[in-house]
């Protein structure tokens, strides 16, 4: 954040309210701030926005800091926040929720590619039906780090050995239908 | 027993040496594993994260393939088994969210009413086959042998069904079945930062160097897990280690069925043991199990 | 029959006017049968709205009001004075509750104004068709029972000893003094709790009018207001306290030992044991659990050491009737067992403990004799207070404790004092509500203890890790700092939660008193009444109504006290007249309303086989007219016909409107017609088709 001082006029309640009216968020409100979510989060130390600040913030209306932070991106769903929240806030989907928001109002963090990930494993499996891990691996890193490959050079190379690196993509039997669910579901907003 | 057996996009990639020891055993047990027929991702942890009706509609699509079929529906993925739950529970309790996967698989011509009873192997194995059944397969028992039981995260949260979702027994019950001791693990439900394996590798290979270092401290012979993107990730840092391929795996990462197959007499070969990424898992373990057998006197 | 009655509606501010339409209530009101008048005004419970009653009464000639306001709870007291005090029977003042059954509760105010519209067409409809009943007085019998020994118990049986009652205090346990006989100090005086606990108990035991019933418990209640007859079950203590005289010999050599339930299970005890040394009886008893002669039939130790003959190993429960005016319940409270959130590591870990299990490690009379020691023997460096564990979760008690806050603080200080280690409180708010308390809180912070604004995630075993093998880890976010910590101790103490006592919801059916979705005894009002129950004779009192500190404890003891003092003081009490009355004409003497009628009303003469109940000892509770398969008995002003009129009234009000106006019409148009206007009568039966 650069500025300390929120100014009342950028406050945007929109991304409360809409957080709120999901079935995931329907406790958002009850946050008590305790921190439970934070100290029992295993990536916390590393966040750059502890998830109790990310509850914070969506109150505070900081909509484009909250939907521009890395931190939903790096949960790493392992659900143990949601298990312990004294609040039982589904912290794990809302976590989900927020990601989805950032992808949909462009307002992803730029400097982090983990959203592209996900973009282009959905893109996988809505063409192939199945997942194709060398596909995605090779999208991924050439749209990012294309010379990250030669450093993966061994790993890749073991899997290869081991033949758990399948090269040809799965084709689906019933493409047509599956590929009907897929168009009707992807222009469906929760 | 007959059931639908939902593989998951591992078992047919990076994790073949799961599916291929599940073969390897299910006859013993007396299952027999029938593969949901063009079966598709569940969506996992992904899709959810770009749209989320699209990512229930792709479970809800294999919960309306295997309905007709009338049969269990077994998934060793936990990842899978909390992604096709998911959707299922969504779906039961009906609502807007449910309405909009209605109208996406009727454009697919499918439907789904919700008859699809959904199992995770592991439970499946302690609930529905039994240890009984479990302890009669072994044949080699793994008497001295520590090891360290590996949850992961999705498999015990947020759904725990039977089992404690702070201290699950399931997988101890099962390591126990084979002689074997299974060693507390407090770090038996952490997560291993699979999730980030491809995109942050710097804070993923933090999560799984802990839980490796974890085992080592209880002074565990190896680590059994029943999700394939752990056991993935758990061996990709340890072969980040730096060992050479010549050398033995000092602690080796094995898929449930793996394990079970070593006690069950089943070969390294059948139970895909050099399939593991870690070079030398195969000679390690076979080389545990003779000291095993040794040290016993069977 | 035709009656004269009037209906005013009350605006109360705006709580009822802010959203029904008052005034479309009020006309809609005016329509309505054998309504001679309706008023709306402000505040109908002040004194010129009951004055605006007082008069219509006397000028009109009244014989029903309905006053459409709040609940009966508060103000039917208010309306029924107010019209017997010009001659009305009150039972033909009929409340309509339009406030918190309709404004507080609906959104809509259209919808509003139609359910109140509803709610006093039901109570006119009502009205109509009740009968005058004359009010019935019952004598008061000079006795209050106490249930439970702890400190509210013991403040409020002292209480009506001293104001010249006889009081008997009924204990589950062999000594009063429940919690606070436990605590080390209490906040945030540091008072000596036993010091000032125990004067109070000796009180007891001494008090001429005290009748200390401990070992009990209280098995059946009957009777009625006023006169409720209670039975006791006295537990055979397997000694003479007759004889007995408390020397402690046997306890001295008694070969059976357990572990110890006042240390929280810490020590041990005999198995013939007194609860601790200040224990009030101080006569012990025998748990036949832990005696070797009642387990395996061979001992009698201690019956040979008596050298008063005590031990009576025959000895048998004995069961006592007794006959009071009022009861107060000071049933107290349970701590939540800390294992139901294993993060937390209770019962896993050696140094885990609960703040309860700390008091007595404080205490010089408790399982380590005041000195605060880990389960090796040494002396803790570092100790966490865990805040909040079981209170403000909701996946274990939503509410909030109230008092752990103060008692973590309270135990921060005597840790400190005694083992100079270094204090973390662990805390989501710090709630230091009362006299001295922030002052406290503001003591400890100048006393070097560490507040942590964090609710704590998990506390675990520190594995190798050079020198700080063997800690505890706690982990919390420090959300002010804004940092996770991870804080190595060696003691964690966990603040536990107030819960309701097991037996709870079994002493409130016993006592017919409700209990809150927690589990805790209701109050008869939150604010006004908060000592009282919905029962008119029974009072509530401590921890058993909700968490709560000493003070409040006692003030509410108090308060509960002075309610049966002032109850016993009027000696009698006003009862509902409405009774049953049996129709012999309907009866089959199946002596099913004999059988389901709590309060014996209700006999059979064999002679000419007549069932018949008496008013006296019918509390009108309606149990015989519901299980009555004949339907022969009725209650009054509860006749199967008056309810369905109400429903009826409430169901169809507009009806009722419609066809008052279409009568006035008809009428209108009747005479039209003898004066030959054909065209008009065309125009009526347009207007019927219209209506239907």
């Amino acid at each position: 954040m650069k500025s300390k001082t929120l100014v009342q006029a950028k406050e945007d309640h929109g991304l409360l309210e809409e957080i709120a009216a999901l079935p995931e968020g329907e406790r958002v409100l009850s946050c008590l701030q305790c921190g439970t979510c934070s100290a029992t989060c295993p990536v916390a130390a590393l966040l750059e926005h502890s998830p109790r600040r990310i509850f914070a913030m969506i109150r505070a209306g900081m909509k484009e800091q909250v939907l521009g932070s890395v931190t939903p991106w790096l949960c790493s769903s392992c659900y143990d926040c949601t298990v312990k929240c004294p609040a039982q806030i589904k912290i794990t989907e809302v976590m989900y929720a927020l990601k989805r928001r950032s992808i949909r109002e462009g307002l992803a963090n730029q400097n982090s590619d983990v959203h592209r990930f996900y973009q282009l494993f959905t893109e996988i499996v809505c063409k192939h039906g199945r997942i194709h891990e060398l596909l995605l691996l090779l999208k991924y890193m050439a749209l990012r780090h294309p010379l990250s490959m030669l450093s993966q050079g061994p790993v890749g190379l073991r899997m290869f050995g081991t033949g758990c690196m399948r090269v040809q993509p799965h084709r689906m039997k019933y493409r047509e239908s599956f590929a009907k669910i897929v168009d009707k579901a992807s222009l469906l907003e929760e | 027993m007959k059931c639908l057996y939902y593989p998951g996009c591992s078992q047919k990639g990076t994790s073949r040496s799961y599916e291929e020891s599940l073969f390897a055993i299910s006859s013993k047990l007396g299952v027999s594993l029938h593969e949901l027929e063009d079966w598709n991702c569940c969506g996992t942890t992904s899709v959810v994260a770009v749209n989320k009706v699209l990512s229930l509609a792709l479970a809800a699509r294999n919960l309306a393939l295997a309905e007709p079929e009338g049969l269990p529906l077994v998934t060793p993925c936990p990842s899978c088994w909390l992604s096709l739950t998911r959707a299922n529970r969504v779906i039961k309790e009906g609502g807007p969210l449910a309405e909009k996967v209605r109208v996406a698989l009727a454009a697919g011509g499918l439907s789904y009413n919700g008859g699809t009873v959904i199992r995770h192997l592991m439970e499946f194995m302690v609930n529905e086959i039994g240890l009984e059944r479990i302890g009669q397969c072994v044949s080699t028992h793994l008497t001295g042998l520590r090891v360290a039981p590996y949850y992961g995260c999705q498999v015990v949260r947020p759904y725990a069904g039977e089992d404690d979702p702070y201290d699950p027994q399931n997988l101890e019950k099962l390591i126990d079945a084979t002689g074997a001791l299974p060693v507390s693990f407090e770090l038996k439900t952490a997560c291993c930062g699979g999730a980030m394996m491809a995109t942050r590798k710097d804070i993923g290979r933090q999560m799984s160097d802990k839980i490796l270092q974890g085992a080592r401290t209880v002074e565990a012979d190896l680590v059994v897990t029943p999700c394939p993107l752990c056991q993935l990730n758990l061996e990709l840092a340890e072969y980040k280690n730096g060992r050479w391929p010549w050398e033995e795996a000092e602690l080796p990462v094995l898929n449930l069925t793996q394990f079970l197959g070593l006690a069950m007499d089943v070969s390294p070969e059948k139970l895909a043991l050099s399939r593991s990424i870690v070079p030398g898992v195969k000679r390690s373990v076979t080389g545990a199990l003779l000291q095993t057998v040794s040290t016993t006197g069977e | 029959m035709s009656r004269r009655i009037a209906v005013y509606v009350c605006h109360c501010g705006s709580n009822i006017a802010g959203k029904v339409d008052v005034r479309s209530v009020s006309e809609m009101a005016k329509s309505l049968p054998d309504v001679v008048l309706a008023k709306e005004y402000q505040f109908m419970c002040s004194e010129p709205g009951q004055e605006l009653i007082r008069n219509d009464i006397r000028e009109c000639g009244l014989d029903g009001v309905v006053v459409a306001a709040c609940s009966p709870l508060m103000h039917e007291g208010t309306f029924r004075a107010a019209c017997s005090s010009v001659g009305l029977n009150h039972y033909l003042m009929q409340m309509a509750n339009i406030r918190e059954q309709c404004s507080w509760v609906t959104e809509d105010p259209d919808a509003a104004t139609e359910k109140a519209k509803s709610i006093v067409a039901g109570a006119v409809g009502k009205l109509r068709s009740l009968k005058p009943l004359a009010e019935r007085e019952v004598p008061v019998v000079q006795s209050v029972l106490v249930v439970g020994g702890g400190i509210a118990g013991i403040q409020a049986a002292i209480q009506c000893a001293e104001a010249g009652y006889k009081v008997y205090l009924v204990e589950r346990k062999q000594s009063i003094g429940g919690h606070m006989a436990m605590l080390d100090k209490t906040f945030p005086t540091l008072d000596c709790s036993a010091c000032i606990l125990t004067p109070k108990m000796v009180k007891v035991g001494q008090h001429p009018n005290i009748r200390l019933l401990a070992y009990s418990e209280v098995e059946a209640v009957g009777g009625y207001a006023g006169n409720m007859k209670v039975r006791i079950r006295r537990r055979a203590a397997y000694v003479d306290h007759e004889r007995c005289n408390g020397c402690g010999l046997c306890q001295e050599r008694c070969p059976g030992k357990v572990s110890n339930e006042f240390e929280q299970g810490k020590g041990e005890r005999r198995a013939i044991y007194t609860l601790f040394p200040q224990a009030v009886p101080s006569k012990p008893v025998i748990d036949r659990e832990a005696c070797i002669y009642f387990q395996k039939g061979k001992c009698r130790a201690c019956e040979k050491l008596c050298r008063q003959g005590a031990v009576d190993f025959e000895q048998k429960d004995l069961i006592e009737e007794i006959q009071v005016g009022a009861i107060i319940l000071a049933t107290g409270h349970s701590t939540f067992d800390a294992r139901k959130m294993p993060q937390y590591g209770y019962g896993k870990y050696a140094d885990v403990y609960t703040a309860l299990e700390v008091e007595r490690m404080v205490n010089s009379g408790g399982f380590s004799e005041g000195h605060i020691r880990l389960s090796d023997g040494s002396t803790p460096k570092a100790v966490a207070i865990v805040h909040c564990v079981g209170s403000r979760d909701q996946r274990h008690h939503p509410y909030c404790s109230e008092i752990c806050c103060m008692y973590s603080l309270k135990l921060a200080h005597l840790i400190k004092e005694h083992t100079d280690a270094t204090v973390y409180n662990l805390y989501i708010d710090m709630r230091c509500v009362g006299k001295g308390y922030e002052e406290f809180f503001d003591r400890l912070m100048a006393e070097g203890v560490h507040f942590v604004r964090g609710k704590v995630a998990s506390v675990a075993s520190n594995g190798a890790n050079g020198s700080e093998r063997g800690k505890l880890l706690v982990r919390a976010e420090d959300t002010l700092a804004e940092v996770i910590r991870e804080i190595p101790v060696d003691m964690v103490v966990l603040a536990t939660a107030l819960e309701p006592t097991q037996g709870t919801e079994e002493v409130g059916k016993l006592f017919g008193v409700a209990r809150n979705q927690a589990g805790f005894f209701i109050e008869q009002h939150p604010k006004l009444n908060p000592f009282g129950t919905s029962n008119v004779c029974t009072f509530i009192a401590g921890t058993c109504a909700g968490p709560k500190d000493i003070p409040y404890t006692v003030s509410q003891a108090s308060a509960a006290a002075s309610g049966a003092i002032t109850l016993l003081r009027q000696g009698k009490v006003l009862v509902e007249s409405i009774a049953a009355r049996n129709r012999e004409e309907h009866c089959a003497s199946c002596l099913t309303c004999v059988s389901v009628c709590p309060y014996g009303a209700i006999t059979h003469e064999k002679e000419n086989d007549r069932v018949s109940v008496d008013e006296t000892l019918c509390q009108g509770c309606g149990t015989c007219v519901a299980a009555c398969p004949a339907g022969a008995m009725e209650a009054d002003n509860y006749t199967d016909e008056q309810i369905l009129e109400e429903i009826e009234a409430v169901l169809s009000w507009k009806k009722s409107i419609k066809t008052k106006t279409h009568d006035v019409l008809k009428e209108a148009i009747v005479e039209t017609q003898s004066a030959g206007a054909y065209a008009e009568k065309h125009q009526l039966e347009d207007r019927d088709s219209i209506a239907t």
